[in-house]
């Protein structure tokens, strides 16, 4: 047999292929071919692992990833304990002893990452805490992911694929999160961030992040509950979760202890604008917060205006507020006629008013709407059957809450929009927000 | 950590060393278990053991305590997730990890150097089809689809290139020991 069939053999074996009696025989008997497959696993390691690089650029084209691995089946994921983030072009040194649940092999995953060096989660999920303060990230397997220092001395990680879930301890320096899409600075709070090919994501679950994107004209201060949404054609999205709870509010004129319970979202978007307004909130300013059940989705807006009244028989050039949901995320560029609302509420109505173009009212959808000395509020309810979807944790609604003012002329009417809306979105499911149920026991 | 003046090792650190071996172990996991990713694994098992050894003992030979260590973990890991004993024989088991007392103790460095010119010498179409497999991850048969030709010629064609990739590696540390 010569070298060539022995490779193969080796090459398949290594691919793994059962090896034959004769294969094992083969190994025994011979050093030279028991050397030849430690060199051929140790080119198959190499290649596997290694960028090679040849004047500077990548033989190989298209991403080269390190991988890195948890430390077992019983472990969900490792811990590594850097002695701070002290990036230098040199192997990161472990300070103080690894945490238990890591253990030391985690020193080698630690001595493998460098400033700027691309990495990849491998198929369990990365923890990893900081000596000396109580930052804690964790990133989900196959996150593809860069640890720098910035400019300005702060920590700085890019991340272009997978999810992060952080949790920043106060820091001196900025903490910035850059994705594709977005970018997010941080103070000290909790936040994740996901992101795939096509978007970004950050959802803040405690404190405050900044957020910068490309459709926003300035930063966003994004408040716990409350996220931010970017693709890749420069189009961003509001993100909020909705609360779970099994003491659903009362539609009624009293005001439920669960609403003082839940993050309130403002509508900050004008009308043709990327910019968030900072508008006279005497003037014309509204809020919403939602919660959920197994029955129904509920909702509360609040709006803050002067002078309410009521001038045109058009809802949406009236003293109004507007609910549009995509009930199932489909995300269409028109009304789909099966399970897209869009409901008009205007102060002191009985009734709803369904908007142009979406479904008439379905049976069940309640609301109580009244003057307060601020403006009005609407309280709504919306039961799942009626919106046409199942309730689960975790479940998307294309979601979106718009507030107006008509004043005295149409000349100054306005409207805010919880998410970016412009001329004719409005019948457009796939520019509303997002709205994300949580699981129970998260309220 | 406990200081260890009679350790050969002892002027290194744990990292360090850990460092330098990580591939040679890996690969020497690789030929036991054939599966790359669990062989990643294993050797996650095996630092974890190797370092609670290097806290309280002198380890004198790194790569042999290693090695021995390896072999275990690749061992119990197989049970466990196969239940069966691995595939090749005791006796050919022994004449690879006798194998590798040579072979993965090179510095890494040198190797990957190495690894680096000889990359250069390969054909065009061979370093094509190595970066689709191993670089994009892409399977053998869409491969050959891209490059209208047949699966089978794609197989041979990375099993080739790897052993000239291996040939040109053993040549170049041989040349580099010969000069130094």
């Amino acid at each position: 047999m010569n070298s060539r069939d022995h490779d193969e053999k080796l090459w398949r074996y290594l691919g793994g292929q059962p090896p034959s009696r004769e294969f094992s025989e083969m190994i025994r008997t011979d050093p030279a071919v028991a050397r030849r497959l430690a060199e051929l696993a140790l080119i198959e390691c190499a290649i596997r692992e290694d960028a090679i690089k040849i004047e500077g650029q990548n033989i190989m084209r298209g991403r080269r990833l390190l991988l890195l691995k948890g430390v077992g089946a019983a472990l969900a994921a490792i811990v590594v304990t850097f002695a701070g983030w002290k990036f230098a072009n040199q192997p990161l040194v472990p300070g103080t002893p690894l945490a238990a649940e890591g253990g030391a092999s985690t020193r080698e995953l630690v001595s493998e990452i460098r400033e700027g060096k691309r990495v990849r989660v491998s198929s369990q999920a990365l923890k990893m805490a900081f000596a000396g303060e109580d930052t804690k990230l964790e990133f989900d397997p196959n996150s593809e992911v860069k640890f720098e220092e910035s400019p300005q001395g702060g920590k700085r990680i890019q991340l272009d694929l997978g999810r992060l879930r952080a949790e920043v301890s106060p820091q001196e320096s900025p903490f910035k999160v850059h994705t594709p899409h977005l970018s997010v600075e941080v103070v000290g709070t909790a936040f994740e961030v996901l992101v795939s090919d096509e978007a970004s994501q950050v959802l803040v679950t405690e404190g405050i992040v900044e957020v910068d994107a490309k459709a926003l004209k300035e930063p966003l201060r994004l408040p716990a509950g409350s996220g931010w949404k970017q693709n890749g054609q420069g189009r961003g999205f509001s993100v909020a979760g909705a609360a779970h709870t099994r003491r659903p509010p009362a539609i009624d004129q009293s005001n439920d202890a669960i609403w003082d319970a839940q993050p309130a979202r403002p509508t900050r978007f004008l009308g043709e604008s990327k910019t968030p307004v900072h508008h006279s909130e005497s003037d014309h300013s509204s809020q919403w917060r939602a919660v959920w059940d197994e029955d129904a989705l509920y909702v509360l807006i609040e709006v803050a205006d002067d002078e309410v009244g009521r001038s045109n028989a058009k809802a949406w050039a009236n003293d109004s507020a507007e609910i549009f949901i995509d009930a199932d995320n489909s995300r269409g560029d028109q009304f789909d006629g099966i399970n897209d609302h869009f409901l008009f509420f205007q102060p002191g109505d009985e009734a709803i008013t369904p908007g142009n173009g979406a479904l008439e009212l379905r049976p069940g959808m309640t609301h109580q709407s009244h003057r307060t000395a601020e403006g009005f509020r609407v309280e709504v309810r919306l039961p799942w059957d009626a919106l046409g979807v199942q309730p689960e944790p975790g479940l998307q609604l294309g979601f979106n809450v718009a507030s107006n003012d008509s004043d005295e002329s149409d000349d100054e009417r306005s409207q805010l929009s919880w998410t970016p809306k412009f001329s004719n979105d409005w019948s457009r499911p796939d520019r509303m927000g997002f709205l994300i149920l949580s699981p129970p026991d998260s309220n | 950590m406990k200081e260890l003046p009679s350790n050969p090792d002892a002027p290194r650190d744990f990292d360090s060393l850990v460092f330098e071996h990580r591939r040679g172990l890996r690969a020497y996991l690789l030929t036991i278990v054939q599966d790359y990713h669990l062989a990643e694994d294993i050797l996650q098992e095996t630092f974890t053991v190797v370092a609670d050894r290097w806290k309280v003992e002198e380890i004198r030979d790194f790569w042999a305590f290693s090695r021995e260590v390896a072999r275990r973990q690749a061992f119990t890991a197989i049970r466990k997730l196969q239940n069966q004993p691995v595939s090749l024989s005791e006796e050919a088991l022994d004449s690879l990890h006798a194998a590798f007392e040579t072979v993965g103790s090179e510095p890494d460095e040198s190797r990957m150097q190495a690894l680096q010119c000889c990359m250069k010498k390969l054909p065009r179409r061979w370093m094509k089809i190595l970066n689709l497999r191993y670089w994009e991850s892409q399977k053998i048969n869409a491969i050959a689809l891209k490059l209208n030709t047949h699966a089978n010629v794609v197989s041979v064609t990375i099993n080739r290139a790897k052993s000239r990739l291996a040939d040109c590696v053993l040549a170049s540390l041989a040349s580099g020991r010969a000069k130094s």
